[in-house]
This record gives C-alpha cells, sequence and structure tokens, in this order.
C-alpha cells in the first residue's frame, strides 16, 4: 500500500490515456464478475407475464417474489437447507478440533519425533490413496449415507493446517516460556495464552472450512445416498442440469419445477444457496486474502 | 546392554516430559493414518483382482495386468489426452491472466476504485462449481439463456453452447478463468508490493515510462513467484477439473470434455470397476507427484528457488 502511495506520487498521474485504458478494462473485468449473479437475481425475480413474452431481461422492469414464495411454502429446500448447515456447522467444527491440535503440535519443532510427522503429513498433499481406496474405507468403517463420512473426509486441511502453524511458530517463545516459569501448566498455555492471541487465523480458517463444505458437492454426492440427507449443492444440481426428460424416467421428479415459472424457481434456488456466502463474503475477503499470503510464503 | 536399558528409560522420560504436546498429536496423526494412509494402502487392489463386497485384503493377484488394460483402454485414452489438452489451454490461458490482472490493479491511482475492482473478482472464487453452473445455464442455455436471447431479438440463430463439442473445452477454460483469476491475482499483488521502491526511483530518473517499469522492473522482480507457481500449476497437471467438469459435462461433450478425475468416477462408483479405476487413480498420483518432485528439481538447479 505505500510503495503504491510513493509510486502515485512520483508520476502523479493526470489522466492520462494509459490510465483510461487500464480503468476501463479492469472495470469490464469485474463488471463481468458481478454481472451474471445481477442477472440471475433478475430471473429470479421475473413476473410469469414477462416471462411469457419473452426476453431478453437484462434488468428486472417488473419485479415479482413468486418464486421466493413457492420455495419456501413447498418447504423441501428447508429439508436440503438443514443439511448444508449440519454439515457445515459440526464440519467446521470437527476441522476446527483436528487442525487446531495438529498445527500445535508441530508447532513444536524440537520435539522429538516431529521430522517424522510433519513428512509424513506433508506427503500426502503430494500423493493420496485416491478416490476408490476412500470410498472402500468409508464403506468398511460403515459410514455410507452418514454424515460423518462427509465430514471426515476433509478432517484436516493440510495446507489449512499449514497456515495456522506458520502462526503458531511466529508467536515468540518467551511468552511461553514466561507462563511456564510462573508455574503455568501446558494446557493453561495454549487454551489460555496461545489460542487467544490466535483468534484471527481461528476465524480465519474456520472460515475457509465453513465456506468449502457450504459449496461441497462431490463428497455428498458420493457419500449420501438417502435424498433427505442432501445438502443444497447437491439438490441444485440436481435441479439445473438433470434435464425434465431424465428426472421423469428416474421418477425423481422435483415436483416444483414442474410449475410455470421453473426458470424463475431455479434461479431463486441458485440465489438462496449463494446468500450466506455474500453475508460471509465481507469477512471473507478480509481474511482470505490474509491467509492466501501466510499460505504462499510458508507451504 | 546396561547402556539400551537408560536409553530406553530416557525416551521413556522425554516422552514422559513431553507427553501433553504427544497426547495432542495422537488424534491428528490417527486421522491422517486412517484417511490418508490407510486410502494408500488400499491402492494394492490395482494390482489385484477385486471382487465387489471384499476389502483390501484376500484377492487374487495379478500384478499390472490393469497398467496394461489401461492403456489398451479406448476410453482411458481419450480422457488421458482430453485431461493434458484442457490442462494445457488452461495453462496457455489461465496462468498469465492473474498476471496481468494483478499488473493492471497495480497501476491504478485511486485507492477505492482498485477495492471495489477487487471486491468484484474475488467474489466467484467463494461459490461453488454448482452455482456457476447455474450461472452458465442462465446465460448460455438454448431455450432461454442470456445470449440465444440476444441473437434471437436481433433475428440471428441461437447457438447450443452448454453441449456442442466445438466449444465445450473453450467453456471450461473460460469459465475457470471468471472463477479463479481474481483470486489468484492476490499472490502477485503481494509480490509486486513486496518490490522495492527505490528501484521504480532509479527507473523513472533514467526515463523509463510505465510500460518499461512493468516489463523491466516489475516483471524481473516478480519472475521468481511467477516459476514457484508455475511448478506447482505443472504439478497438477492431470487434475483437469473435477467438480467443474462433473457439473457441466453431459453426454453430448463427454467424448470431449471427459478427464481423468470424472472417468474413475464413473468406471469406479457408478459402473463398479474398483481394481481398474484405482489402477487409474494410481497412474495419476504416480504422475502428479513425479511431475512436481521432477520440477521442484529443476528449478532448484536453474534458479536456486525450490518449494520444499
Amino acid at each position: 500500500m505505500t510503495s503504491n502511495y510513493k509510486r502515485g506520487k512520483l508520476s502523479r498521474g493526470r489522466l492520462s490515456l494509459f490510465n483510461i485504458i487500464n480503468c476501463t478494462m479492469l472495470f469490464i473485468f469485474a463488471l463481468s464478475a458481478i454481472y451474471p449473479f445481477m442477472y440471475i437475481l433478475t430471473i429470479s425475480l421475473l413476473p410469469l407475464e414477462d416471462y411469457l413474452k419473452g426476453g431478453p431481461f437484462l434488468f428486472p422492469k417488473n419485479v415479482s417474489f413468486e418464486a421466493y414464495k413457492q420455495i419456501f411454502t413447498n418447504g423441501s429446500i428447508f429439508v436440503s437447507f438443514r443439511s448444508s448447515v449440519i454439515i457445515t456447522v459440526f464440519g467446521t467444527a470437527v476441522n476446527m478440533f483436528l487442525t487446531t491440535l495438529c498445527a500445535y503440535g508441530l508447532s513444536k519443532t524440537k520435539l522429538k519425533g516431529y521430522k517424522i510427522f510433519i513428512n509424513m503429513i506433508v506427503f500426502t498433499m503430494y500423493f493420496q490413496g485416491g478416490l476408490i481406496p476412500s470410498y472402500m474405507l468409508m464403506r468398511s468403517l460403515k459410514l455410507i449415507d452418514s454424515y460423518w463420512a462427509v465430514i471426515l473426509t476433509g478432517g484436516i486441511s493440510t495446507y489449512n493446517m499449514l497456515v495456522m502453524r506458520s502462526f503458531f511458530l511466529n508467536i515468540p517463545s518467551s511468552l511461553e516460556e514466561a507462563a511456564i516459569i510462573d508455574g503455568a501448566t501446558e494446557p493453561y498455555v495454549l487454551f489460555k495464552i496461545i489460542l487467544p492471541i490466535s483468534l484471527p487465523v481461528l476465524a480465519t480458517i474456520s472460515l475457509f472450512y465453513a465456506v468449502g463444505h457450504w459449496n461441497a458437492y462431490f463428497t455428498p454426492m458420493i457419500y449420501l445416498n438417502t435424498r433427505k440427507k442432501w445438502p443444497l449443492q447437491v439438490i441444485l444440481r440436481e435441479i439445473l442440469f438433470e434435464t425434465t426428460e431424465s428426472m421423469r424416467i428416474a421418477g425423481e421428479t422435483n415436483e416444483l419445477m414442474k410449475s410455470p415459472i421453473g426458470p424463475q424457481l431455479k434461479m431463486a434456488t441458485v440465489i438462496v444457496t449463494v446468500i450466506p456466502i455474500s453475508i460471509v463474503y465481507p469477512f471473507l475477503q478480509k481474511y482470505f486474502v490474509k491467509g492466501v499470503l501466510i499460505g504462499a510464503i510458508k507451504a | 546392554m546396561h547402556t539400551v536399558k537408560t536409553s530406553k528409560n530416557s525416551l521413556v522420560k522425554y516422552i514422559w516430559k513431553n507427553r501433553f504436546i504427544y497426547l495432542i498429536l495422537v488424534l491428528p496423526l490417527l486421522y491422517y493414518i486412517i484417511f490418508h494412509y490407510i486410502p494408500i494402502y488400499g491402492i494394492l487392489i490395482a494390482f489385484q483382482n477385486y471382487v465387489p463386497g471384499r476389502s483390501f485384503i484376500g484377492n487374487e493377484w495379478i500384478g499390472f495386468k490393469n497398467f496394461g488394460l489401461i492403456f489398451k483402454s479406448k476410453p482411458f485414452i481419450e480422457a488421458l489426452r482430453n485431461t493434458i489438452l484442457i490442462s494445457f489451454y488452461k495453462i496457455i490461458w489461465g496462468f498469465p491472466f492473474p498476471i496481468v490482472i494483478a499488473l493492471l490493479l497495480n497501476e491504478v491511482r485511486s485507492v477505492k476504485f482498485k477495492r471495489s475492482v477487487q471486491t468484484a473478482i474475488y467474489f466467484p472464487h467463494f461459490v461453488s462449481w454448482v452455482i456457476v453452473g447455474g450461472i452458465l445455464v442462465s446465460l448460455f442455455s438454448i431455450n432461454d439463456g442470456l445470449v440465444n436471447e440476444i441473437l434471437k431479438s436481433m433475428g440471428l440463430k441461437s447457438i447450443n453452447i452448454l453441449s456442442n463439442p466445438k466449444y465445450f473445452r473453450s467453456l471450461l477454460v473460460l469459465s475457470e478463468m471468471w472463477k479463479e483469476a481474481g483470486m489468484q491475482s492476490i499472490i502477485y499483488l503481494a509480490a509486486i508490493a513486496g518490490v522495492d521502491v527505490q528501484i521504480y526511483e532509479a527507473a523513472i530518473i533514467d526515463g523509463a515510462n510505465r510500460w518499461q517499469q512493468i516489463r523491466y522492473v516489475t516483471l524481473p522482480e516478480i519472475a521468481n513467484t511467477i516459476s514457484i507457481l508455475f511448478i506447482l500449476r505443472i504439478g497438477s497437471i492431470l487434475s483437469a477439473g473435477m467438480e467443474q467438469t462433473l457439473v457441466l459435462l453431459n453426454p453430448l461433450v463427454s467424448s470431449v470434455g471427459e478427464n481423468i478425475d470424472t472417468f474413475v468416477y464413473k468406471v469406479g462408483l457408478v459402473q463398479g470397476d474398483y481394481s481398474f479405476s484405482t489402477a487409474v487413480g494410481l497412474f495419476k498420483s504416480a504422475v502428479g507427484y513425479i511431475l512436481i518432485i521432477g520440477s521442484n528439481c529443476l528449478s532448484k538447479k536453474l534458479k536456486g528457488e525450490s518449494i520444499f
């Protein structure tokens, strides 16, 4: 930031051609990133009469909340919303528990066995058993169709763990030594000293995990068989991509999507799925940048 | 004999003294052993004639027969070709793009404008591929997608973008750039922010214009960051986008879009051929591992930079 400020002063910019072209290009890119979401919102709010007249519907002229009303009165969305929340909340809790333990343990680099532990763990970043052996493991653990399969599959993200560990490593060891001299026990040091000052990194990593769980679609799709357990993303994919033909054949037709305002309903479901992300986005943006940077330096 | 005993005793003493840390590490290590190392052990079924319903143990050993079958399998060769082609296109177009964005953003003088652009372009990273799929349907669907509505209103014929083999790979490349490029630019922006201002000052005194500053100062200064990220990217060349492809793939475009990951899913979990698809997965893991170790060694030799 400071370097920018200084450079700005150096080449104090009039409205040069360079600046105009540069800002126009960036503006177009930014618009292309955001407009699709606005377009989806537009469609979801489109009244039936307007839709039948035919589009393009670049901006909303008339607004109807009919699609949202139907989604919420039909209620099947609450079932998948509930699954998404269960997976996100419990998944993040398990992730944070395991990740914090692992990161704190591995921040003790002088510990005997440290080299073995860290090499064993980092190796899994570059070499995995793959889909089928993991699936077979879950099956022999009798976890198929259980939320636990979805939660435990990514129990620790090694990348996130290393980001957290680098934060712990940066805490001056004098802090801990002083507490030990004062007679503090090791658990006391961890829970009353280290974790409280690590709140920012804990918040960041929980956000990473939570967003990952909320957006996950492949893992729940393969491990959960019962329709009622499917999170929003799995249902949404079905709504968006299974053609009406194949749904009829499969006999799994989602009653709601037969409605004359089917397209609006689809897009309203997309919006409902995006809303939680938009709510936490300001925090995400703030912390994510930091997380990416720590990760990039250390990993 | 005596010394062994004391060293054993002292090890026990050491562990007892540090029991809290070892205790803390028990669960995470168990997690890695169960959920990473058991599946790695499970790779053995790639060398077995696996009978469905059995576990990893007690199957007939068939050696490398599955690997011979892989390379005789036409669908696999097709998936491998698609994976490499799509990854190649994604690198050619998608790798430089975030660098360009970072360079452009860095030239913006107004902090407010810069912040707004960043807020907009980071957002797509945080939505799932299913949502991006929804967006692509709303924009490109043959029935009522925005692009086709516009074409129709201009009296032109509508085009089928989502299930035309001609466009599908471009769709994969562009949608990934749309989703991830903003986010990936962060790392380059940070690298650029770390460049010493004095170098720019010197360049300006030497009469360098903005373009020359980018070309002769910024780019060389961030070359290390670029090469490290390039190494990482090359290491994942056999991952052409699992969730993305699975969301967007349909039978009309599977001949150009099926990649190794979706192939493993289809053959393994959908069709139930565990041994064969595990062999395919092992092939992928092994090649990826060799690539990342190899390119890391190469970069160590060339530039003294390494990621490990």
